[in-house]
């Protein structure tokens, strides 16, 4: 609790700087705007604008190309934990992929999958898909040895051991890479809607920059920072719910 | 046939030698023995002369690398229910409460239901009828290693291999739980192997101490424990008894001083 007050202080303290740096200083709105005009350019964005849909359709972006890398991203780190064989297929591949960056691709992206949301969910995908499956991979593999030849002693199979055990040790692992990459997510929806989009979060910043429009950038920025922060608190809760046998306080 | 249902427990000829990245390392030289059905047999031996190593064979968690393992007349390939293990670190499921834990092998067995009788025999006998709703993170270490026990047994194994379940415990606790296994034990009549590297703990609890030599390891030195049964604490008390301990305890430390070297 009284680290929660702490963090708010501090919000607030940044907020009362940046009121009296814009208003007594001499910074000039085009480089740092006043608070009160982004709030004005919030709610004029939001009445006139249909801002709404711009957040919709980023939320929908990250979560589609995400929900993707997870689809697959999750069995393939955890077949890749288990044999031999199939880390043997991926590894090498995906540690090189994984150095390129995804803004790299967005140009062949675009030649293959054109403009539309294939394209964005394409980027986002690329962009987690490999570290959220080598992440995986580890979580899986770091489950305690002991607890497998455990399972085999009380007569556990080696399926049973894949799904009853190393499968569930590896949950909260899964949650908190899960939560890592999600974050990634968001930084790769910019940089694709910043590239050639028409709508969505990046391009409302994009277009807000080619008139100097700072307050209007200044409020697509806080909202990714509002929505991340969401996000990240529900993944928080979620683990909190799921894996509360791991705190000596109980469930 | 008598001897064909019998479950002794035959180690023929077991040695292990590790391939590391230094070279082979021959962690057991070749080991016989057998243990009668129903008995407790405890191992002394040095740190790193094979005890582990030894116990994780006859589990078939380890591969040896020549002998053969034996129960009755059957021969031992791979780990099963009939040999239930505890380990000295903790080896509960995190996720699962005390009640689950123990009946995990009953589970993906797909014999609960039958079993499930025998759950709660076993939730009494290590007193924990109190806490089956418990998860392992909010359990003593003591508490932990008596689920362990009782989640070992309640597969009805034929012998219960124990790699210094108590290690981790404090002096107080060790000897509770000495007491408890003992307890449990005079009740199932399991035979028991258990590896310690204390003394007064090898003595107090079994039937036959197997002393280890340095490694590579061997059996070195056999001693027959004779008190009387059921034993109680106070029996470490006894002359007789640090007498037997004192003498173990020299054999031991020879070993000891030769695996310094
Ligand atoms: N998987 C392995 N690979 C290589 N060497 C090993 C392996 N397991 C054990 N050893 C080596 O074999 C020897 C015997 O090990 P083991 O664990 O059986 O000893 P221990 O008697 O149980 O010792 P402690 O009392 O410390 O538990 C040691 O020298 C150890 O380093
Ligand atoms: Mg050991």
């Amino acid at each position: 609790m009284k680290n929660k007050v702490i963090g708010c202080v501090t919000f607030i303290g940044l907020i009362v700087i940046w009121i009296l740096a814009t208003t007594f200083g001499t910074i000039k709105p085009i480089f740092l705007p006043k608070p009160m005009d982004v709030i004005e350019a919030c709610v004029k964005m939001f009445l006139k604008e249909n801002y709404i849909h711009d957040i919709a359709v980023s939320v929908q972006r990250v979560f589609g190309g995400f929900f993707a890398a997870a689809l697959f991203g999750i069995p393939l780190g955890l077949l890749m934990s288990v044999s031999e064989k199939v880390c043997a297929v991926f590894k090498p591949l995906i540690s090189f992929i994984r150095y390129m960056p995804a803004s790299a691709f967005i140009p062949m992206f675009i030649i293959w999958f054109g403009l539309g949301e294939t394209e964005k969910m394409a980027v986002i995908f690329y962009g987690s898909f490999f570290y959220l499956t080598l992440m995986i991979m580890d979580v899986a593999k770091n489950v305690d040895e002991t607890l497998i030849e455990v399972s085999y002693t009380l007569g556990a199979r080696k399926r049973q051991v894949f799904l009853k055990v190393i499968l569930r040790a590896s949950l909260p692992g899964i949650m908190d890479a899960l939560r890592t990459t999600f974050g990634a997510a968001w930084t790769y929806l910019i940089v694709a809607e910043i590239v050639g989009a028409s709508s969505g979060l990046g391009y409302a910043i994009q277009s807000a920059s080619r008139f100097l429009k700072t307050e209007k950038m200044f409020v697509g920025i806080i909202t990714i920072g509002i929505l991340g922060l969401i996000s990240d608190k529900l993944f928080a809760l979620i683990y909190k719910k799921s894996f509360g046998y791991l705190n000596k306080g109980g469930v | 046939m008598p001897e064909q249902q019998s479950h002794k427990l035959i180690i023929k000829d077991i040695s292990k030698t590790f391939l590391t990245k230094k070279g082979p390392l021959e962690a057991l030289s070749p080991t016989n023995l057998t243990i009668e059905e129903g008995s407790f047999v405890t191992i002394l031996g040095p740190s790193g002369c094979g005890k582990s190593t030894l116990i994780r064979i006859i589990a078939g968690l380890e591969e040896a690398t020549a002998g053969e393992i034996y129960i009755g007349v059957r021969k031992v390939k791979g780990p099963g229910a009939d040999r239930g293990m505890v380990f000295q670190n903790y080896t509960l499921f995190p996720w699962l409460t005390v009640e689950k834990n123990i009946s995990f092998g009953p589970e993906i067995q797909g014999n609960l239901k039958e079993k499930q009788e025998y759950v709660e025999y076993f939730l009494e006998m290590i007193g924990l009828q109190d806490f089956r709703h418990h998860y392992p993170a909010q359990l003593s270490g003591g508490m932990k290693q008596r689920v362990a026990i009782a989640r070992a047994l309640v597969n009805s194994p034929q012998i219960l291999l124990m790699d210094e379940p108590f290690g981790a415990l404090d002096a107080q606790t060790r000897i509770i739980m000495q007491e408890v296994l003992l307890k449990v034990w005079q009740k199932t009549k399991k035979t028991v192997v258990f590896i310690t590297h204390d003394v007064d703990e090898a003595v107090f609890l079994g039937d036959i101490v197997y002393v280890m030599s340095a490694r590579p390891g061997s059996i070195k030195a056999e001693e027959y424990i004779v008190f009387p049964r059921p034993r109680e604490f106070e029996l470490k008390m006894q002359p007789e008894f640090i007498t037997q301990s004192r003498r173990l305890l020299g054999l031991i430390r020879e070993e000891s001083y030769k695996a310094m070297k």
